[in-house]
């Protein structure tokens, strides 16, 4: 059956997929093996350890200390945005219908996290839950606030969670964005944001 | 346990001291060790430089020349190596499987086939190994830096049976000496570069001899000592083990 | 191309040298600590190594899953024979939306299509987001490393060339201060621009969505700006599962700088509301080295540079003597596929010490495929045929009366001549060492006295 033109020219896709097709080696299987997760002792431990190490600052509050505490530590800013539903912090109001553009320049953007990864600090943090895409981005201070219980292993445990196309969009996040462009010397705070911090919340 | 001599074209005619002192050694361990006398090169020069069709004539010439033994033996990883893997080449007549199964660097058959665990060797010197790439990542011979295991040096065992020895350490404990066959002549540039590094790293800790399992490492090295007048040495492991005539 | 000229030429300035080949060891350095942290580091590299060869041999099955997952999703997926027909497709895309400023953040494979003097020749300002290639871009030179484009260039560079064309403080060299200024400047650019343009990663054929991963958040600034985002992969960066993903992102940023992750790991699956995706599988030779058993495995490449850090040559002679998209050991399996010809020295700008294929991360048989290069390289000068010494060197090892008797001159020229002479004469050796010294003896003719049966 001839699939619908995506918008490529059709002979380079058959050219393409034949000629693949006569070049594959023989079948080689996939390996037997599926990873096991590696926990290593107590997840919370390693993960804030590396979640500083990736120069993210961590914080940790109740359910109830949390709107005091956004306010208190991030409230100052001219142009401060939250992505959670329930909560009153941000001066600016974010919907999915945000013209992205008009959220810049943006001091701080609270949002949630989904789970965090024991094994590099990382934060899953997904489209739901971020609003808007550029938000997280276009932050000079992104905030994050995380369930402290809810932690996985590593990499494999992580991708057995989640399912990587519930939501149009993903990502994970480990600290403030960087580079070593410039003789291999580390700068915090490249395109991303300058600041990261995450709030870890007890139940 | 019969045992063939195998030494390297270039040790044969350069470096007798560490054939001789290869051979004394597997002596001394009760081989019955014999040279057969029109060997001449593995191949690998030519291999190595595009022209292993061209070298055929060579590998065949090699495989005839060593008669049934139990093991061959060679004080060099590089043409141990390319014994066992380049020979895939050549018809796997019976003759080509067997040298390619039995042909073994000395550190290997000493620590593997012999169990070596005692040397009637003194070698009262500071003394750093130049882990020679072929023998460390082809052999196996160690355990490479950038492998994430824990595998037995062959040759450093083998050095701390030797009384007095004192093995010092580098800040880069495998990176590649330069030599590299005909590198070290097209490429001279680099080569020298990598050569002096490496010389420079050792000075750091300054040993009085460099050693290792590859006399073309060794004398690429021993060439920029002398070039520029280092206080190093350069002597094969088989000198040092042999009881360390220097 | 010629290697040899343009490694000597680098090492004519030998504090340089020095300093790129410290600098990218530490980066070796920071893999081997992480790589080191992690307990199955090496069952994880043959897992990797297995997918991707397992993903390999039903390449053509899983591009048409993900391209059917891809379209359901929203993403427009195009298809491209060769660097031209990509470069086409892309400037089409733009035309057609009437875009004038395009962000691009690091894709080696428009690299390799040239797109960026293709669209610059057709109207499109081109803007390179990463802070090393926009620096590169800047200075109007090549990247010379995959990962750490601008690596060859000191920071005194860096102000420099920011002051000429940002207008930075004259003599500034304070990396912070810099990338403050890049900052600025191309967050701009990203509120500009009318497209934006990625690399791909890992494209998952199982959900039909693609992983973008940066330090810099360069690739999402971008794409979550502008209205259009163009993806553009190789189709060997197709993966089969999502939980593939686990490996590989365990291995690629842990083998590229010895971070545990990138900053930034994207999942795209739809464009966001309003907004266009599209994704271009590019050939270009790929479909044709898969056929060949010796190399296909460098398909494996999930582009960490590991292999560039590593090697010592690399190291000493900078990417530009590649004078290739991609430097190092990975270039040199891949460029001759290009031209044998014009790149024939590059499977020899190595000393085949075999410690690129120990770091790589999904297993290439590097050094392997050098090996195997440099006896196709030489079977295709057949009509020039080898050079003469190396045929005379043929001849004489082959025969033992022959390699005995020239092995005799050989001694005796090297202990009757003057070392100078030897330095002048063998100058390829002469150049950095003296000859060795040459014994009277052989060990054979020793042996016949000392041992041989009368």
């Amino acid at each position: 059956m001839v699939p619908e033109k995506p918008g490529g020219t059709l002979s380079s896709r058959s050219h393409i997929l034949a000629a693949v097709r006569k070049n594959r080696p023989p079948e080689i299987m996939r390996p037997d093996e599926r990873p096991l997760s590696s926990p290593s002792g107590d997840l919370a431990t390693s993960f804030e350890a590396l979640a500083r190490n990736n120069s993210s600052e961590i914080l940790h509050a109740g359910p109830t200390e949390i709107e005091s505490l956004l306010e208190e530590r991030f409230g100052s800013g001219q142009r401060t945005a939250s992505a959670i539903s329930e909560s009153r912090f941000g001066n600016l109001k974010i919907g999915p219908e945000t013209a992205p553009h008009s959220l810049n320049p943006l001091d701080v953007f609270v949002c949630r996290g989904t789970f965090g990864v024991a094994e590099n600090g990382a934060i899953w943090l997904a489209e739901s839950e971020i609003v808007v895409r550029a938000a997280p981005f276009l932050a000079e201070h992104l905030v994050v606030l995380l369930d402290k219980t809810e932690l996985v292993a590593d990499m494999h445990d992580a991708y057995r969670r989640l399912r990587i196309d519930e939501e149009p969009f993903g990502l994970f996040c480990t600290g403030p964005s960087k580079t070593a462009d410039i003789e291999q010397s580390l700068v915090v705070g490249a395109h991303g944001p300058r600041r990261h911090t995450i709030v870890l919340v007890s139940n | 346990m019969r045992v063939g001599l195998f030494i390297p074209c270039f040790v044969d005619q350069l470096k007798p001291a560490v054939a001789i002192a290869t051979l004394e050694l597997l002596e001394r361990f009760g081989c019955d060790v014999f040279y057969p006398e029109n060997q001449t090169c593995c191949g690998q020069p030519l291999a190595n430089a595009g022209l292993e069709s061209e070298s055929l004539p060579v590998m065949k010439q090699f495989v005839s020349s060593f008669e049934e033994c139990d093991y061959i033996v060679s004080p060099s990883g590089s043409c141990v190596l390319h014994v066992r893997e380049h020979y895939d080449t050549l018809d796997q007549t019976d003759s080509v499987q067997r040298i390619r199964s039995q042909t073994m660097e000395l550190c290997e058959f000493l620590t593997d086939i012999l169990h070596i665990e005692r040397l009637d060797a003194s070698f009262p010197h500071r003394v750093g190994v130049l882990a020679s790439c072929h023998g460390l990542r082809g052999l196996r011979l160690g355990a490479a830096s950038e492998l994430v295991e824990q595998r037995p040096d062959k040759v450093r065992n083998l050095l701390d049976m030797v009384s007095g020895l004192e093995v010092v350490e580098t800040s880069r404990s495998d990176e590649c000496c330069g030599f590299g066959g005909t590198f070290a002549l097209t490429e001279d540039a680099v080569s020298g570069a990598m050569g002096r590094d490496r010389l420079n790293d050792f000075l750091e800790s300054g040993p009085a001899y460099i050693t290792g399992t590859d006399m073309s490492c060794l004398m690429h090295l021993e060439g920029i000592i002398r070039r520029n007048e280092l206080p190093l040495r350069v002597l094969h492991v088989a000198e040092i083990l042999n009881g360390g005539a220097a | 191309m010629n290697h040899p000229q343009e490694a000597s030429v680098f090492n004519d300035d030998p504090e340089r040298s020095q300093w790129h080949d410290e600098t990218l060891w530490l980066v070796r350095d920071k893999r081997d600590q992480a790589a080191h942290r992690v307990g199955d580091w090496e069952s994880l590299r043959e897992q990797a190594s297995q997918i991707k060869a397992h993903s390999l041999s039903k390449l053509d099955d899983y591009l048409s899953e993900f391209e059917k997952n891809a379209i359901a999703n929203g993403i427009k997926v195009h298809w491209a024979s060769d660097a031209d027909e990509h470069n086409r497709i892309v400037l089409k895309i733009l035309k057609d939306r009437g875009v004038q400023q395009l962000v691009k953040s690091k894709s080696m494979l428009t690299e390799e299509c040239h797109l960026n003097p293709f669209l610059d020749a057709n109207g499109i300002e081109v803007i390179d987001t990463d802070l090393g290639e926009r620096i590169v871009q800047l200075a109007d030179e090549p990247p010379s490393h995959i990962v750490m484009p601008a690596i060859h260039m000191r920071k005194e560079e860096v102000g420099e060339l920011f002051h000429d064309h940002l207008g930075s403080e004259a003599g500034a060299s304070d990396p912070e201060y810099l990338t403050d200024v890049a900052r600025q400047h191309l967050r701009a650019k990203f509120l500009a621009a009318d497209a934006a343009l990625t690399g791909v990663n890992f494209a998952v054929a199982e959900t039909g969505g693609f992983v973008v991963c940066t330090n810099e958040g360069n690739a999402d600034l971008g794409v979550h700006l502008a209205p259009v985002h163009i993806a553009c992969m190789g189709i060997e960066k197709i993966i089969p599962l999502a939980e593939d993903l686990g490996v590989f992102l365990r291995l690629l940023a842990r083998s590229a700088t010895g971070q545990d992750l990138t900053v930034y790991t994207s999942h795209f699956h739809s464009p966001r509301t309003g907004a266009e995706l599209h994704l271009v599988l590019v050939d270009n030779g790929r479909s044709e080295r898969l056929g060949q058993e010796e190399f296909r495995d460098a398909l494996k490449c999930i582009r960490c540079g590991a292999c560039m850090n590593t090697c010592p040559v690399y190291r000493r002679s900078g990417g530009h003597s590649y004078d290739w998209t991609l430097p190092g050991p990975l270039g040199s399996v891949l460029a001759p596929h290009v031209d044998m010809d014009a790149f024939s020295s590059l499977p020899f700008a190595s000393t085949l010490c075999g410690s690129c294929t120990d770091v790589c991360p999904v297993k290439i048989d590097l050094h392997g495929q050098l090996y195997a290069w440099r006896q196709k390289i030489m079977a295709g000068k057949s009509d020039s045929g080898p050079p003469l010494a190396m045929k005379m060197l043929a001849f004489i090892l082959a025969r033992p009366a022959a390699f005995r008797s020239a092995g005799w001159l050989g001694r005796w020229i090297i202990r009757h001549t003057s070392s100078n002479w030897q330095r002048r004469r063998f100058k390829g050796w002469g150049a950095s060492r003296e000859l060795p010294t040459a014994p009277k003896e052989s060990f054979r003719t020793w042996y016949l006295k000392n041992r041989a049966a009368p």
